[in-house]
């Protein structure tokens, strides 16, 4: 099959360089208003997958009134797993190939100005109105490196808990738990008994991890990301992870953090699980089949507040494009409403003022714990070794959940491999 | 006069003979000596130099030179103890193992009146199956819960008082690895057991039979010397791949529990492509190509020297 397009695409590219070629240069006057600019290609790497929603509306909505706007670009967006991007992206920035623009995870955009692969877009035509457009200064700080800005945020997202009401009515609650210690009462309702558990995780990561252990006071790194001994491996973080360790041993904290099935969403969708941390994404890809069974709420209150996780996505320009203009058209046309709003309908959160204001944002129905929540989210630790960190991190966890390693031990050797990173 | 220099001439002629055969050779070898160059000598090369550098892969970056700073780091790494311990158990499991079973297999083929195409076709296709698509098959065979696995051990042959969640701890996570590795590679060596077993002439066998030789005498005194030499190329190959293992870890657990089950190119693939750091990565795969040399040089110095006659 694929022998037969590239045979035929060959033949093709024949013809029409010999149909090219027979015409003489004479018979191909330019037009009088030769303004028009050269046509140009630029491919767009993005990591959404190829059967869903928001693909669909990049392909078929948001890239073809770009298209309608600048008629000249064509743009090519191509598909790329989440989980391979960073190997596809090294091969790509190693072999020169790599693409115009590309959607990355806020958490790899330090990596990837560190290395020297992306644009600064400090100097091009428009920046100050884009960058004063953006309405959050958390993933907007995401993309700064060494005085630069090395991309825009493009989405944004965070995590709040959606509840089973059911689990909240068997529990006696009127309302989702505001603070850790309601939930910790909420906890001691389901514990595994009937395959019911009050809380599912995905896993032992500081995605899932975090919003907990930040709101109970733990820090991974001081404010300046410059030092971790003290901060990850401080009483209040050590507290935080024994909570979390505590509500496994009961079995509250369902078996799936550490990999079992059903995963959350799966358990969630059975109804044996009362509570789960996720993204506005599970309420529009699950809302339809889960009408009336989800309810958001902010994460629950400790001694540090209700803190929640900043997600969400950055849009880049890669240094090796050659349509660098062209390029930084189509960001600024990610971040106009028109994008912006298209893309919200499909449960991916605006990142400008304009378009989170949009009507939108209230009709989608379940954005509002999210809004809340944003108000109160932390990025992950923004330094170009957080991939490591991140690594880190879940192993501190994961030796504390297997029972190999007490919270104190494994945070205080956190630590020390958190500051080595750091530093170099 | 004349004399010394027909005394010269022999040697000059014997060294324009040589030259001459070289010169007709050289077109039938500079082809694959210039594959090699630049498809193996150069990335070797390249990949050593790699390692003494905190490498960057932009084009035209400055490299920051690291002197042994990256093996200095890896030998400090407690990943990199995991990573040899269980490369090092892959080796040692999973070789005898694709032997013993193909060996097996090849003596049942051997012998076999009829079938034998078909047979030998039917072993050697998880072979020709792509790594990826059996490891896939293997995650889903030893998941946890009611999985075929826990199903036969447990509901079927009650060997297991309650079911294991395979991949959750470091030891029962092995086991899908290993399994793989044998059951994938006991075509290969089946098929050149056999080859091997049938060049071995029938009259040896007819005339241990006379001496009074038992199968299993037989076996021992006949077949294994003579398959020797197939033997010792079989081990060297299935080792040097066996400690290249990466494909099935990277998918069965890709280093979980905490990096307990990774290997090192799985450990090195994660330091490359996943955290930027070729240089490192570059300096593990130097240590373990130091390592294949040395046990593939003592295998053939210490196995080999019998074989050659």
């Amino acid at each position: 099959m694929l022998r037969k397009i590239t045979v035929f695409l060959c033949i093709a590219a024949l013809l029409i360089l010999t149909g090219c070629s027979t015409k003489p240069a004479a018979e191909a006057p330019k037009p009088a208003e030769a303004k028009q600019p050269d046509p140009v290609t630029i491919t767009y790497w993005h990591t959404y997958s190829t059967d869903s929603n928001e693909n669909k509306v990049l392909n078929e909505t948001v890239i073809p009134a770009f298209q309608k706007k600048f008629p000249y670009i064509t743009v090519k967006a191509v598909v790329q797993p989440y989980d391979d991007l960073h190997a596809s992206a090294t091969v790509a920035i190693a072999g020169g190939t790599t693409p115009d623009v590309l959607r990355m995870d806020i958490i790899w955009s330090p990596e990837f100005a560190k290395l020297g692969a992306l644009e600064p877009l400090d100097g091009y035509a428009g920046f100050s109105d884009v960058k004063g457009s953006i309405a959050f200064p958390a993933p907007l700080a995401t993309n700064a490196y060494k005085g630069k800005y090395y991309g825009m945020p493009l989405d944004t997202n965070t995590q709040v808990m959606v509840y089973n009401p059911e689990f909240l009515k068997a529990a006696g609650l009127s309302a989702p738990p505001k603070s850790i210690d309601d939930f910790k009462k909420f906890g001691a309702a389901f514990t595994g008994k009937d395959k019911k558990y009050a809380i599912a995780l995905d896993g032992m990561y500081p995605w899932q991890i975090l919003p907990f252990f930040w709101s109970m006071g733990g820090k991974v790194t001081n404010d300046d990301y410059t030092k971790a001994s003290g901060f990850v491996n401080s009483d209040d973080s050590i507290a935080a992870l024994q909570v979390l360790f505590d509500m496994k041993k009961s079995g509250a904290l369902a078996p799936s953090i550490m990999g079992d099935k059903p995963g959350t969403w799966d358990g969630y969708k059975a109804g044996e699980y009362g509570a789960v941390l996720q993204g506005p994404w599970f309420f529009a890809i699950l809302g339809n089949d889960l009408k009336g069974k989800m309810q958001g709420a902010v994460v629950p209150a400790g001694k540090a507040g209700s803190i929640s996780v900043i997600g969400g996505e950055n849009i880049g320009m890669f240094k090796a494009s050659k349509n660098k203009e062209a390029a930084w058209k189509f960001i600024q046309f990610m971040l106009s409403d028109e994008a912006q709003v298209a893309m919200a309908k499909t449960g991916q959160m605006p990142v400008t003022k304009s378009a989170s204001a949009n009507p939108v944002m209230k009709e989608a129905g379940y954005y509002d714990a999210y809004i809340e929540q944003l108000k109160n989210a932390n990025p992950r630790t923004p330094v170009p070794s957080w991939t490591k960190i991140d690594g880190v991190m879940s192993v501190a966890v994961e030796s504390v959940f297997r029972g190999k390693a007490t919270p104190k031990a494994a945070l205080d050797q956190a630590a020390k491999e958190i500051d080595a990173l750091l530093a170099q | 006069m004349g004399a010394p220099l027909r005394a010269a001439a022999p040697p000059s002629t014997a060294r324009r003979h040589g030259l001459r055969a070289w010169l007709e050779v050289v077109p039938f070898l500079l082809p694959g000596l210039v594959l090699f160059a630049i498809f193996v000598a150069w990335p070797l090369l390249q990949g050593l130099r790699i390692s003494f550098y905190h490498w960057s892969i932009m084009p035209g970056a400055e490299q920051e030179f690291a002197g042994l700073a990256n093996f200095k780091r890896a030998s400090l790494d407690p990943v990199v103890r995991y990573t040899i311990r269980n490369t090092l158990l892959y080796v040692i499991v999973t070789v005898p193992g694709q032997m013993i079973f193909g060996m097996l297999v090849a003596l049942l083929l051997n012998a076999a009146v009829f079938g034998k195409t078909y047979w030998r076709a039917v072993y050697y296709l998880p072979v020709l199956t792509s790594w990826v698509v059996v490891a896939f098959v293997f995650k889903y065979l030893f998941g946890g819960g009611g999985s075929p696995v826990n199903y036969i051990l447990k509901d079927v042959l009650h060997l297991l008082p309650s079911y294991v969640d395979w991949f959750q701890q470091y030891r029962t996570a092995e086991v899908p690895i290993l399994v793989l590795g044998i059951w994938k590679g006991i075509g290969w060596t089946m098929v050149m057991f056999l080859a091997g077993l049938q060049g071995i002439s029938h009259d040896l066998y007819e005339a241990a039979a006379i001496d009074g030789a038992s199968r299993t005498q037989s076996f021992w005194r006949v077949t294994v010397p003579l398959m020797r030499p197939v033997i010792l190329f079989v081990m060297v190959m299935l080792t040097i791949g066996a400690f290249s293992v990466f494909i099935s870890v990277n998918i069965l657990t890709n280093g979980a529990p905490m990096n307990e089950t990774q290997v090192v190119l799985s450990y090195m693939y994660a330091q490359g492509f996943g955290f930027f750091d070729f240089g490192y990565g570059a300096a593990l795969a130097a240590l373990l190509g130091v390592l294949i040399f040395t046990i593939s040089f003592l295998q053939f110095k210490f196995l080999g020297v019998k074989v050659e006659q």
